[in-house]
């Protein structure tokens, strides 16, 4: 799996990168050049078979355990 | 182009009909009297509603990023709207993975990765067309919803035992109000999210009519999907992992007429394909918005990217799902969807912003 990720990413950027490249947009270049950073070791990660965290399991948490405001079935 | 009036307000009901996948969380509070919760959440939609409507008044043809500006000053008004973007991100997620495990059920042998991948990529291609072309499906997908939740109504006529409401009004208070909670908060004020089109709208202060229409329709069909599935399946509703799927499955006419199942099949994935782009579309505006940036066009693969990304890693079993659906879910949106709504709208009337737009 983790052999497919390169090729998606590059062919992505391929699309993504280079108007932004020729219109001098750098402010927007920065910010998608992190979101891919980011995207790409998350999705290598998980093809590697390791667990990536859940935004929405914290997000229980905070709610349940730490605010303790939740319903109960 | 601009959105009408009527079509928003027919995607915002199409954006309701597919909590038709949401049920078993009300069920699993109210039972037999799940139907009162729909009823009460719908009139407790109309005052959040109203509110929007209010915002939408105030602030004509403002989307909620430049809202947030102009009530909270630059930096607290970031924050909440990046507060925002995150939560529309998170319904994303949310509803990809609603989507995959409704398609997975179907077809168990295929991979949630492959099911997410290929809805998130035609959404992603929906966005990439802008909101009108996201809008000018809503009539259509309505209008054919409908027919066919009509028609399976009027095929499982045999199947339908009305004692099977009572005993009606059983239930401790709590459960109404945690039931018309999950309701109000999940997907019907789930339309907030038409703050995002505003700017789009042909008239700049039409939100309220949009969120009512849409609120009206889909209640009405959501109300239906509740009572026809109780009177049909009475206790067994429990039990079932998707309800309202399993009571189409029930249809036989006559040993010909069988598995239409896979009609309400194609209906719910074209909603979700309609929610999902909704939502698609506010979280890459809402984005492009804060940052200050002309063009939205480069947020969209990457976006569909780190959806698939966290939503294959969102839950990982049933019971958590439905954990988070129940227990923590409503608070979660009323915090985006009631709370910060009625604080923009409170701030923006002490500080006189309303007759100030006027």
């Amino acid at each position: 799996m983790a052999f497919v990720i390169f090729p998606v990413f590059a062919l992505m950027a391929l699309f993504d990168f280079p108007k932004l490249i020729n219109d001098k947009r750098s402010r927007e270049i920065k910010l998608l050049s992190a979101l891919y950073i980011i995207a790409f070791a998350l999705a290598f990660m998980q093809a590697l078979g390791m667990e990536i965290p859940s935004l929405i399991k914290w997000i229980r948490d905070v709610i349940l355990d730490v605010l303790k405001i939740g319903y109960s079935l | 182009m601009k959105i009408s009036v009527k079509q928003a307000g027919y995607t915002a009901a199409a954006f309701i009909f597919t909590s038709a996948l949401l049920t078993k969380g009300v069920y699993m509070y109210l039972r037999q009297d799940s139907w009162v919760a729909v009823i009460l959440s719908f009139l407790v939609s109309l005052i959040f509603v109203y509110i929007y409507a209010t915002l939408n008044k105030w602030f004509p043809s403002k989307s909620l990023i430049e809202i947030n500006e102009a009530v909270f000053g630059k930096i607290i008004g970031k924050i909440i709207s990046a507060g925002y973007l995150f939560y529309f991100f998170t319904l994303i997620i949310l509803n990809a993975r609603d989507i995959s495990g409704f398609v997975g059920y179907i077809l168990p042998t295929t991979p949630y990765v492959v099911i997410m991948v290929a809805f998130i990529y035609t959404c992603s291609w929906a966005v990439r067309k802008g909101a009108w072309n996201i809008a000018s499906y809503g009539p259509l997908i309505v209008f054919v919803s409908l027919f066919v939740i009509m028609l399976n109504g009027l095929f499982l006529i045999n199947d339908i035992e009305l004692n099977r409401l009572a005993p009606a009004f059983t239930f401790p208070p709590i459960k109404y109000i945690a039931g018309t909670h999950l309701l109000t908060a999940l997907p019907l004020c789930e339309i907030f999210v038409f703050f995002m089109f505003v700017p789009y709208l042909q008239k700049a202060d039409g939100l309220g009519k949009v969120l009512f229409r849409g609120l009206t329709v889909g209640a009405a069909a959501l109300l239906f999907i509740v009572i026809r599935d109780i009177v049909i399946l009475g206790d067994t509703l429990l039990i079932l992992s998707q309800p309202t799927y399993s009571v189409i499955r029930l249809i036989d006419v006559g040993d010909i007429l069988t598995r239409v199942e896979i009609l309400y099949a194609g209906i719910l994935i074209s909603l979700m394909f309609i929610k999902i782009s909704v939502l698609y579309y506010a979280t890459i505006t809402a984005a492009a918005r804060l940052v200050k940036t002309s063009s939205h066009d480069y947020l969209i693969r990457i976006t569909g990217a780190l959806a698939v990304i966290f939503g294959l890693s969102v839950f990982s079993a049933e019971y958590e799902h439905m954990d988070w659906t129940n227990r923590a879910a409503p608070i979660y949106s009323s915090f985006f969807i009631m709370l910060l709504p009625l604080l923009t709208l409170g701030t923006a009337a002490i500080r006189g912003l309303n007759r100030k737009n006027k």
